[in-house]
């Protein structure tokens, strides 16, 4: 018995209770989704995940991207199993149950964890010698169509850096990446002193939706040798106004943008160094079809309808089948060999 | 239940702030469809479960495309109201 009265605790139980109690409270404080996320952790530790079935598909959709960002890949693929799997035609439910049933095994020498406030996150190959410099262009809603978290599992597959890009004024990356300085010129001369940094063999660019803009424009002016589109914009006609805006509200002149910047085949048919392209889109998506139609004829275009498919995303209609393995691969083998 | 939250377009930028970071959300037009705006199916649903958390209201699974703007949230939930399993008394209307 200690003689401070508190019997037989140990002396630095005081402490840890209130650091549980501190634990505690702030678990309550989190929203529900990080909660439930936690909860489903443990109940997927503990063998009984089967006891908490998601409610609906679509807090069921959240919890599982919590996990995700949690990096509790395991008890997101189970839980995506238990119930939420075909309970409701949601866009993006699909794509993560798709990208957890055939993710790649972790590359521990590759190792990558999404910070979602960068614009900017470099994941270096760790060997000596050239290998390609990947700049991955997220679209508007700052991801790679699935949590940059899964992507990296394929990515990190290939023999590359990686550097993953977000475009946090929206604006198409017209005004270029903010965290690399100065204006859309000055990011790309970043960039391409980024690739001799890393004695990099050569640059290539994939995008999704909006970043597939980012991917053709920015990929033509850092002279990449390849660019694959999942689907999105090749011009912005409706999306201009927007774009406008954005410069508007981030101090900057939209005027200061040349007009041939607003569509990629004008820029692609005046240039002489231009990266080979492959733009893959649903054949049934009206608006993706129109946008890749836009580059129909350029030299060294290729578009790739997928039969059937009519989402705006395409990823989860190409990993199935290895096509998304294979567009990856096209992708870095645009490069020339040194 | 119908009729017992009028949520408010304000409401659902609220919403949207808490959830999706980076967004001017009083400049956001309310009838522009949310994917045309950056806010992907996941952004969306994440916004659909913040006002169900803060106003006790559910949205059926089948119902996800009905709520694709600010404007349908709001309309969705006026036309259809119904109280989450477990919630209080909904919130009044700001």
């Amino acid at each position: 018995m200690s003689s401070d009265g508190r019997g037989d605790r140990p002396p630095w139980s005081e402490g840890r209770r209130h650091g549980l109690q501190q634990i505690v409270r702030a678990t309550e404080q989190l929203p529900e989704s990080r909660r439930e996320a936690l909860a489903v952790i443990q109940a997927f530790e503990s063998g009984r995940l089967a006891e908490r079935p998601p409610d609906s598909a679509i807090r069921g959709m959240v919890i599982v991207n919590e996990l995700i960002a949690l990096e509790a890949i395991g008890a997101a693929r189970a839980y995506a199993r238990s119930g939420i799997q075909g309970a409701a035609d949601v866009d993006g439910l699909e794509l993560l149950s798709v990208a957890l049933e055939h993710l790649p095994a972790a590359s521990p020498r590759m190792p990558f964890r999404d910070d979602s406030a960068l614009d900017l996150q470099l994941v270096r190959h760790p060997d000596p010698g050239k290998r390609p410099l990947v700049l991955v262009f997220c679209g508007l809603a700052q991801r790679f169509a699935m949590p940059l978290n899964l992507a990296h599992r394929w990515l990190a597959r290939l023999d590359v850096h990686v550097a993953y890009l977000r475009d946090l004024r929206r604006v198409y990356y017209l005004a270029g990446i903010r965290s690399l300085g100065g204006d859309y010129d000055a990011s790309c001369t970043a960039l391409r002193d980024l690739a001799r940094s890393l004695d990099a063999s050569g640059i290539v660019c994939v995008g999704n939706s909006a970043g597939s803009f980012g991917a053709l424009g920015i990929g033509l002016d850092v002279h990449a040798s390849g660019v694959l589109c999942l689907s999105g914009p090749t011009r912005l006609d409706q999306s201009r106004g927007d774009v406008e805006r954005g410069f508007t509200d981030a101090g900057l002149s939209p005027a200061s943008i040349p007009e041939e910047r607003f569509d990629q085949r004008q820029r692609f048919v005046r240039s002489t160094r231009r990266p080979r392209v492959r733009h893959v889109h649903g054949a049934r998506n009206d608006v993706d079809s129109a946008e890749a139609a836009n580059l129909a004829g350029v030299s060294g275009v290729e578009l790739v309808a997928i039969p059937g498919w009519v989402r705006h995303s395409v990823v989860e209609a190409l990993i199935p089948s290895g096509a998304f393995d294979e567009h990856l691969r096209w992708l870095v083998a645009t490069v020339p060999s040194a | 239940m119908h009729g017992e939250t009028q949520l408010t377009v304000d409401q659902v930028r609220d919403a949207v702030a808490s959830v999706v970071h980076g967004f001017d959300v009083a400049a956001l037009d309310a009838e522009r469809p949310f994917f045309e705006i950056g806010i992907d199916s996941l952004d969306q649903a994440q916004v659909l479960m913040a006002i169900e958390e803060r106003f006790g209201l559910r949205v059926a699974d089948g119902d996800f495309e009905l709520c694709d703007s600010l404007a349908n949230v709001v309309r969705y939930f006026a036309s259809r109201t119904t109280t989450a399993p477990g919630k209080a008394t909904p919130a009044p209307a700001a």
